[in-house]
């Protein structure tokens, strides 16, 4: 017996090896970047970071990967007017941490990497302005009117940057919410017995994501990031991911308290519910 | 000696003699223990190629009985026999040893083929059997076949001899199946029968193997392998690390279908995907397009997509043979991770099958399964007909998902309660396989052989599409094979082999994404009262020509030589959605929706391959085999521009080459050296399917015209060892092996809802052990067990993040059968696997974590010996603890629950064979 009892023990010790010790699994809760902890800016207030503040309404974050894009090409012969990144890249299951908000202070390098998971690469383009229109109008296709309970917020929602603004009726149609959008100085024609005519071109800046037709905005944007008479220009710089341009962005323009980050009214929602946010902001 | 091992129960004490003189009465002795219940005793001895006889033991003194061989059966090269006991009840007792399982007596003092010989001689490679009087090295004695081989030496005579000869089911296997012209043996051996499926021309009496030689061959279990060599030749010995599952193992396996049987190959594991797919994963890496499954040498899989219709019942099968590691230089594009062949059984006679049971399922049902299986082969004069049939009708499991990836859709829409799990897998399956055939020996003319086959499958998707549950989703399949095949001996040195084949596959793929009632806004026009939809309809065929010659170069040297050419063609391509982009009803229902590429007629649609290969087997001394080998395939494969538009076609050459050393250091090691490389080409799908983006259907391949082949080096180094204790027989088997992937074709998720395919450049590397153990006591009585380590690496990340733990990278799989009295079996089978987790290719595939715990998988079957020869009985249980299994999706943030794999089943198989 004693001779069995060994052999079992022996067999168990080599099953037990093989499923254990000769196994091995990656790292997962391993940073994002070489040095996380590194302060890349500051936030002047608390950035919310769940879906109904990231896809339903202004979003300081938002903002701030949009202001990014815009200025990616600014060294280039053709910089954009408009940079643009969807709600949906604004995430907030961190690698091995869901963060529901951002406090106010210094953010780091490893958490904005976290907050900007998808490796996307940014791509400026030229759109039509009707293509502009339309794709703001699927932008705001699936907000919630007023009333309504903001069940599943679309990941399709834009932030848009700095130098544009819009405004948005819930309570008009799919396709026709668009009352006012101004890029830069322009008042962009949202008529499209107007814009359908126009030769307008406006350069945007956005993730390959959304060019590439994610998000549903194949149909607005077709194969305009393939076609050479768009001029598509995949940015360089730092690797030209979303988040390597937003964090070299934020420490150039948001480096102390005092120049910290801040929402900004850029899109009005009317008629739209917005997400209740606590108390103080 | 035997002994009782029960001291109530009769028994016998005897001492079997290991030789006798020939022509000279030989007497058995015995002594019988508690013998009050039997009233007589019988020896029953046969001498080869002889049924049972039987002759009465006379009682001497005491309990002392005699039995006298008469002379005329004591002849070389020896004889079996075994002893039973007749009770007042008319029951037959085994007293020593058994009709399956007889003792044997060698006669005229050659080498005792005997179960308990220590040490089997090494297993002769192929070209040591020249033919007939060709060289005087073939009357060498010591070269002589020695009984254990007497299959694979018998098949390796046949390519080169006119004489006759073994079969060789390879070229049925590859080339489609000339079956035999011999016909089967009245007392239906079973190994005996399988190796005359194939037998190729003479119809001079086949040198038969005794049937001591047969249950030599079978009691070792001497897998059987075509695939490696394209000649059948034992798995001991292929230049590749192989595994073939004969008929009795996959009885013994419980085993049901294939999916069952590759689960337990070390090195494999099978899974399922969302949409029901098995998925089958060799070495620690797991892609459809990479797996090459044969049926019967023809390929099944599909050229738009790489699955394959695999899943078949295995009732009607003689075996599955499985190669791990490249085969590209055989098989051309496509066999890479591995290689799998599901052969049918074809002999002649009538077998057939019926099958019930099922899944305990909802709400105290039974899930009901009901399955039938019929296999005959005839032969008259010159023609040999065979067919087979299954009929398969699948209630499947249903297991509860708790949720989805419309989880707040649904219930803020109030389409359920927040307490509502939101759906049930579904697993309905209906399965019609029927084939036939029928070859016809033409004289000097060679032979002219025929066969088709047509497989319709009707499922549910487990899931649904995506992260979705779909519970009305339908997936159809329709596969027509076609072969017609030729071969003829030019003399006793060279067989040539022409073979057409075409294939025609139908898919019709239709999804379910929401639950009904679903609304994507206000309005009408965005409720979709049966869910929204959408459907894929895709068809292709291929028409294949080869050509391929054997020729003997020596004694001792063998030459194939082939050309093949394929071309396969996309017939239709049709996806409709009820829903437009904008996710609205289309009230004409599932149309077409905007912006789709239309992908027939394109450059694309249209693959030309031309393969060259050429192979030598060079036996340079009597230990020592070399395979040298090679394969040249053009490859036609489109052409982009710029920006990426395809813009045409050329053809991409992959050169392939493969080398063997297969040492026999011993008598009972044998040790192999391979080095292989394969290639694939990216399918039709990865290459330019691209859906329209929308909201709801999310998660697709985006195709990429610019997709290379991608190639993979493998080395692999093997040890075979066999020994014998007493009358047991122990077989050890290790491999190691290291495989360098150049460009692997790879869907990485970076994005969340389009998974855009390429080349990765720096490759992936894998590398593993396997090992074997097999412990048979008798025929009815062995252990086995494997396990397996890989550690599969994408060399484009950073070492933290590299490993590939999607499946798992350790198995370890056993098995039991043992006789419970002398008609029923009882099988155990375990499958473990480690623990899975997440890879993390992508910063998505990351932070989606998900955690597959090991598993332990039971399969427990109670069955019967033959019953009046004709009729046996299974009685098996899968799962039989119900663990809990699960395999990955796509979107674990989505479906955190993952995917239920199914619970505990039981079924009764009845079978019968004539």
């Amino acid at each position: 017996m004693p001779r069995s009892r060994s052999v079992l023990a022996s067999f168990a010790l080599a099953v037990g090896a093989l499923h254990g010790g000769c196994i091995a699994y990656n790292d997962s809760c391993q940073p994002l970047v070489d040095d996380p902890d590194a302060v890349v800016g500051y936030l002047g207030h608390d950035v919310l970071l769940d879906k109904v503040f990231t896809r339903h309404d202004n979003n300081a974050l938002g903002q701030l990967v949009a202001d990014a894009l815009l200025h990616a090409e600014d060294d280039s012969q053709t910089p954009a007017q408009l940079g643009i990144v969807n709600g949906g890249s604004l995430r907030q299951e961190g690698i091995c941490v869901t963060r529901t908000s951002l406090r106010r202070g210094p953010l780091t390098d490893g958490v904005l990497h976290e907050l900007i998971l998808f490796e996307n690469l940014v791509v400026t383009v030229d759109l039509t302005e009707q293509e502009l229109v339309n794709l703001m109008e699927h932008s705001v296709g699936a907000l919630y009117k007023a009333g309504d309970s903001i069940a599943s917020p679309s990941g399709a929602f834009l932030h848009v940057s700095e130098g544009t603004s819009m405004t948005v009726d819930c309570d008009r149609p799919r396709g026709a919410r668009v009352v006012a959008l101004r890029v830069g100085t322009r008042d962009v024609a949202l008529d499209p017995a107007v814009n359908s005519n126009s030769t307008l071109r406006y350069r945007v800046a956005m993730n390959a994501y959304l060019l590439d037709g994610g998000d549903g905005y194949g149909a607005v944007l077709g194969n305009a990031g393939k076609n050479p008479d768009r001029n598509p220009v995949q940015a360089r710089m730092l690797g030209g991911t979303e988040a390597n341009i937003t964090s070299a962005y934020m420490k150039a323009k948001h480096p102390t308290p005092v120049q910290a980050l801040m929402e900004e009214q850029r899109i009005v929602f009317l008629n739209c519910e917005l997400p209740a946010r606590p108390a103080g902001r | 000696m035997a002994v009782p091992g029960r001291a109530e129960e009769p028994g016998l004490l005897h001492s079997p003699p290991e030789r006798a003189e020939p022509r000279v009465a030989l007497p058995l002795d015995a002594t019988l223990v508690e013998g009050r219940r039997v009233l007589e005793l019988y020896v029953r001895y046969r001498g080869p190629g002889e049924p049972y006889a039987r002759r009465p033991m006379e009682r001497e003194y005491g309990d002392l009985y005699r039995a006298m061989i008469p002379a005329e059966h004591v002849v070389p090269p020896g004889f079996e026999y075994y002893i039973e006991g007749l009770t007042a009840d008319g029951e037959r007792v085994p007293l020593f040893q058994s009709a399956s399982r007889p003792a044997r007596v060698l006669v005229g003092g050659e080498t005792p083929a005997s179960a308990s010989v220590a040490r089997p001689p090494p297993s002769p490679p192929p070209e040591r059997r020249p033919a007939t009087g060709r060289t005087p090295r073939a009357a060498t004695p010591e070269r002589a076949p020695p009984p254990e081989r007497p299959r694979a030496e018998a098949q390796a005579a046949a390519p080169r001899s006119d004489a006759p000869r073994k079969v060789d089911d390879s070229m049925a296997a590859l080339t489609a199946d000339l079956p035999s012209d011999v016909p089967a043996e009245p007392t239906r051996a079973p190994r005996a029968a399988a190796s005359t499926v194939a037998t190729p021309a003479p119809r001079a009496a086949a040198p038969a193997r005794s049937e001591l030689e047969e249950d030599l061959a079978l009691y070792s279990a001497e897998d059987t392998l075509a695939l490696a060599t394209r000649h059948e030749a034992t798995v001991r010995t292929v230049p590749a690390i192989g595994a073939s599952f004969g008929r009795q193992q996959l009885r013994s396996l419980g085993a049901r279908t294939v999916a069952d049987v590759l689960d337990v190959v070390p090195g494999l594991s099978v899974s399922r995907d969302v949409q029901g797919f098995h998925r089958t994963a060799i070495r620690g890496l797991r892609n459809d397009a990479e797996v090459l499954f044969l049926l019967n040498g023809h390929r099944l899989n599909n050229f738009f997509d790489g699955k394959a219709l695999m899943n078949l019942p295995v009732e009607n099968l003689e075996r599955v043979e499985v190669i791990r590691g490249p085969g590209s230089a055989l098989h051309g594009a496509g066999a890479f991770l591995g290689v799998v062949n599901i052969v049918t059984d074809r002999t002649d006679g009538v077998r057939s099958a019926v099958s019930v049971g099922g899944f305990p399922g909802q709400e105290d049902r039974v899930a009901v399964t009901g399955n039938g299986h019929l296999s005959a082969g005839h032969t008259v004069g010159d023609l040999r007909l065979f067919a087979d049939v299954d009929v398969w009708s699948q209630a499947g499991d249903s297991t509860v998902i708790e949720n989805d990836g419309l989880d707040d859709e649904s219930i803020s829409q109030g389409l359920r309660d927040v307490a509502d799990p939101a759906g049930r897998t579904r697993d309905d399956r209906f399965l019609f396989n029927v084939g036939a055939g029928a070859s016809y020996a033409l004289g000097s003319a060679g032979r002219l052989g025929a066969s088709a086959r047509y497989l319709t499958e009707r499922r549910s998707a487990l899931l649904g599409l995506f992260d979705a549950v779909g519970e009305d989703s339908e997936l159809g399949w329709d596969v027509f094979l076609a072969d017609l095949t030729w071969e003829r001996s030019f003399g006793p040195d060279v067989t040539l082999r022409a073979r057409a084949a075409y294939d025609q596959q139908s898919t019709d793929r239709f999804f379910q994404i929401t639950p009904r009632n679903f609304t994507t806004g206000t309005g009408s026009s965005r409720l979709f009262a049966e869910g929204m939809q959408e459907q894929t309809r895709v068809s292709v065929r291929s028409l294949t020509g080869s050509l391929d010659a054997d020729v003997a170069l020596s004694a001792y040297n063998r030459l194939s030589l082939g050309a093949v050419v394929e071309q396969q063609t996309l017939g239709t391509y049709a996806y409709e959605t009820n829903y437009t982009l904008d996710a609205q009803v289309r009230p004409e229902g599932l149309t077409r929706p905007e912006g789709l590429v239309d992908l027939v007629g394109g450059p694309a649609s249209r693959r030309l391959n031309v393969g060259l290969f050429a192979q030598d087997q060079w036996t340079v001394v009597d230990a020592l085999t070399l395979t040298f080998g090679v394969r040249m395939d053009a490859t036609q494969l489109p052409t982009v521009d710029a920006s990426g538009v395809i813009n045409g076609t050329r053809f991409v050459p992959t050169l392939n080459p493969r080398v063997g050393l297969v040492f026999a250091a011993t008598d009972a090691l044998v040790l192999k050296a391979l080095y292989g490389r394969a290639f694939r080409a990216p399918t039709l799908q990865e290459l330019v399917e691209r859906i329209p983006d929308t909201e709801y259907n999310q998660g697709r391949f985006e195709g990429n015209p610019r997709l290379q082949p991608a190639t993979v080096d493998t080395f692999e180094l093997g040890a075979d060892l066999v020994q014998a204790a007493g009358d047991a027989r122990v077989r050890l088997r290790a491999n190691a092996y290291v495989a360098f992937f150049g460009s692997p074709i790879v869907p990485v998720d970076t994005s969340g809802n389009i998974v855009p395919l390429r080349n990765r450049e720096l490759g992936v590397r894998v590398y593993g052990v396997e090992g074997e153990a097999r412990l048979e006591a008798s025929k009815r009585a062995y252990a086995w067990l494997n396990a397996s380590i890989s550690r599969a690496e994408d060399l484009e990340l950073p070492a933290q993040s590299r490993l590939l733990t999607d499946t798992p990278q350790a198995r370890f799989n056993a098995g039991v059968s043992m006789p419970i009295g002398a008609y029923v079996n009882f099988d155990v089978v375990v499958r473990t696997g480690a623990e899975r987790r997440n890879n993390s290719r992508s910063v998505l595939e990351l932070i989606r974590r998900y955690k597959i715990p090991s598993y332990s998988l039971i399969t427990a079957q109670l069955r019967t010996e033959p019953i009046l020869d004709h009729f046996e009985v299974a009685l098996v249980a899968h799962n039989l603890f119900d663990n809990d299994l699960r395999d990955d999706v796509p979107r674990p943030d989505r479906v955190p629950g993952l995917l239920p794999r199914e619970g505990m089943s039981g079924f009764l198989t009845v079978r019968a064979q004539y």
